[in-house]
């Protein structure tokens, strides 16, 4: 049995030692409770009987367990109230028993936050513990706000990149065919036999001149598309699975991500950055949808289906992510994708837009699956490159030789251009029927398809064709016209360049302002002739 | 708070004038009093305030930013009420400096507590930071409800003696 000590009227000198003690009388009457029990317990009252307030470990009555200890043995309690677990001691005393007790912070109780430095004794060493513990859930706590501040950041600046981005592509397109239709127009001039020295200096001046404005307006349309232009080759799993982490930091504690991703040999071209932003859109979103936490499913796999114009099924990889927040009604859903359009206060509706904008410029497709109740699940389709080692795919070879004098030959073949820009396309017509072929000139697809399918002594055998004509898309022109006639040569001119995957094996492009030598070669070549400077083609 | 009381036009001149980095503004990271002292200094120049004031706004200002933000709870944690907060104050440093070894942190000790006055001895090696202090205990005494006024009324060495005289 214990030493009995008096301590009743140190009870006070004794809780501010041992703030969460509890002293008993011999029948388990509690008889005065320290302060932190009775802030964070304040149901506790004197004349309470122990058990009423405390479960303990072997679970014997007060009477068993206090004649069981042992003078080294420790013993824990559970607050039935359900959030403290306390270990202790029982020291025997002149009218009871002081059972000298100390929290032991339980992880609900840490949620909580109602501990306070108070609850423990002067030296415990858990409060340096808690303290530690809450500066490094503070640190964390931080460090996915800025995650998340630099995620939205970046989806504003990307949002104001895409719209600066376009109206500077427009323009330097537009500048570059008034540099087309000049250098036309010039080599016209230096065409005509009748041109003196002068006039051919000042011509050459003027040709030099569109070639300087010419590579400053390519270098304007690289930087207005570099963003999604710079498409690498990426092991898709590989770069989902690395950055989970991140993801997880960017949805926060309250949010679980569950990844499963199939197809390991995947690869898809794609620029890395648009890729991230959109899964950063897409799980803020999910985040967004789920104040108070839930779970992001992310499904990745290989998918064959027809998208956007395919003519046959291809392989897509697919990548879901799935929220369990409370989804969309039909009307909000409709709008999801809509640039500008957002449910949120603080949302500039650029985020979902700009999924849509990428998938699609990287040649697949977005769609969202959404039900009120049931969540949200964003699809992202990306068309693979290949399965098995990463290997990008060549550039196109814009490399163009300077001008050299051109020897026409006796070329001949019947050429339909189809140009929207009435100077270049007079311009285009005069130069090809120079060089000894019959031309129609087309200033609109209709006129394009009347000629074309219009009976003809001497078929067509070349389109030369612009790709961006206004509203028309010279590409799909293009396909149209080989589907109807297949033996038809193409060769595509823009200042732009397309999409190389949308090029039958056999067309040609060539740059705008177009350099006349490379362009007679092309021409050449195309009708099956002889080329500028008499080597075989 | 430049950006709060002074505006974004401010703070962007202020942080581009004195080359303000963004490893300045992460809040458990040490860096030195200078930067802390350069941007206040600059509001003081640009509003002609006495820098006194301006630290003193600062430390008020202090109290109020870190219980809004992630840090909350732990000012929860520290305590409830003037008294056991700057008691416990020392602890909560020692854990600081636990994780920031680099950290040179001033002590607090409660000397007094009468129901009209409270004395608190402040020890710190960082000079200067006096009107900082008055800025904060004022923060304090807002955030639990008290009126008071916070007096310097002694200083020696490293050693200064701040009165609270409470209304």
């Amino acid at each position: 049995m214990a030493k009995v000590i008096k301590i009743v009227e140190k009870l006070d000198r004794i809780f501010a030692l041992l703030p969460s003690a509890v002293f008993v009388d011999y029948l388990g009457v509690i008889q005065d409770v320290g302060p932190s029990l009775q802030r964070n317990m304040p149901n506790i009252k004197r004349g309470d009987r122990l058990d009423y307030h405390f479960s303990w470990t072997g679970g014997v009555g007060i009477d068993q367990w206090i004649d069981a200890i042992r003078p080294d043995g420790g013993v824990q309690f559970a607050s039935k109230c359900g959030a403290f677990r306390l270990t202790g001691a029982a020291i025997a005393a002149e009218q009871g028993w002081l059972i000298p007790l100390r929290l032991m912070p339980t992880q609900g109780l840490l949620d909580l936050g109602t501990l306070q430095i108070a609850d423990f004794g002067p030296d415990d060493p858990m409060v340096h513990s808690l303290l530690l513990l809450s500066m490094q859930k503070a640190m964390l706590e931080e460090a996915q706000e800025t995650a998340t501040e630099l995620a939205r950041a970046r989806q504003r600046s990307q949002g104001l990149l895409d719209r600066i981005s376009r109206v500077a592509g427009y323009m330097a397109h537009d500048f570059n065919n008034f540099l087309s239709i000049i250098r036309l127009n010039a080599q016209r001039i230096t065409d005509d036999s009748q041109v003196g020295a002068r006039t051919e200096r000042l011509v050459r001046i003027i040709m030099e001149t569109i070639d300087r404005g010419s590579g400053i307006t390519r270098s304007l349309m690289t930087l207005s598309k570099q963003r999604y232009d710079s498409g690498t080759a990426i092991n898709i799993n590989n770069f989902m699975k690395e950055n989970l982490v991140f993801f997880r930091t960017i949805v926060g504690n309250l949010v679980t991500i569950d990844m499963d991703c199939h197809q390991d040999d995947v690869i898809i071209e794609a620029n890395q950055v648009g890729l991230m932003n959109c899964v950063f859109n897409i799980l803020i979103n999910a985040r967004d949808a789920m104040p108070s936490g839930g779970t992001i499913n992310i499904v990745t796999n290989v998918t064959s289906q027809k998208i956007r114009g395919d003519n046959m099924p291809r392989d897509y990889y697919s990548i879901a992510i799935q929220d369990s927040g409370e989804g969309m009604s039909a009307e909000v859903l409709s709008q999801a994708f809509e640039p500008l359009f957002s449910t949120k206060s603080h949302g500039n509706g650029i985020g979902l837009a700009s999924v849509l904008d990428f998938t699609r410029e990287m040649g697949g497709d977005a769609c969202i699956d959404s039900k009120p109740g049931n969540g949200t699940s964003l699809h992202m389709y990306i068309p693979v490159l290949q399965y098995g080692v990463s290997q990008t795919e060549p550039d196109l070879d814009l490399s163009e030789e300077p001008d050299a004098p051109i020897v026409v030959q006796a070329a001949k073949g019947h050429v339909l251009v189809l140009e929207d820009e009435p100077y270049a396309l007079e311009a285009l017509s005069e130069m090809l029927e120079g060089w000894g072929m019959a031309v129609t000139a087309c200033a609109t697809v209709e006129e394009a398809w009347f000629a074309l399918k219009a009976p003809q002594s001497d078929p067509i055998r070349l389109i030369v064709c612009d790709v961006l004509l206004g509203t028309a898309d010279g590409l799909e022109f293009a396909e149209a016209a080989c589907a109807y006639a297949p033996d038809l040569a193409v060769i595509l001119m823009s200042g732009y360049v397309p999409d190389a995957k949308r090029f039958a094996a056999n067309w040609q492009f060539i740059r705008k302002p177009l350099n006349l030598r490379p362009f007679k070669d092309m021409v050449d070549a195309a009708l099956g002739s002889v080329s500028s400077e008499g080597h075989a083609r | 708070m430049v950006i709060a009381d002074f505006g974004e036009a401010t703070w962007d001149e202020l942080s581009n004038s004195i080359n303000i980095l963004p490893e300045h503004l992460i809040s458990a990271r040490v860096y030195s009093d200078e930067v802390t002292i350069k941007i206040l200094q600059k509001v003081a120049d640009i509003y002609e305030i006495p820098f006194d004031d301006i630290l003193r706004k600062f430390g008020y200002y202090w109290v109020g930013f870190v219980q809004r933000g992630a840090y909350s709870a732990m000012m929860d944690f520290i305590g409830n009420d003037m008294v056991s907060f700057i008691s416990n104050l020392n602890r909560m440093h020692s854990a600081v400096v636990a994780m920031m070894p680099e950290a040179s942190l001033p002590t607090f000790r409660l000397v007094g507590d009468q129901p009209s006055e409270m004395v608190i001895e402040y020890t710190s090696e960082r000079a200067g930071l006096e009107p900082f202090v008055i800025g904060l205990f004022e923060g304090l005494l807002n955030r639990f409800g008290d009126n008071g006024s916070v007096l310097l009324t002694s200083s020696d060495n490293n050693i200064r003696i701040f009165t609270i005289a409470k209304k």
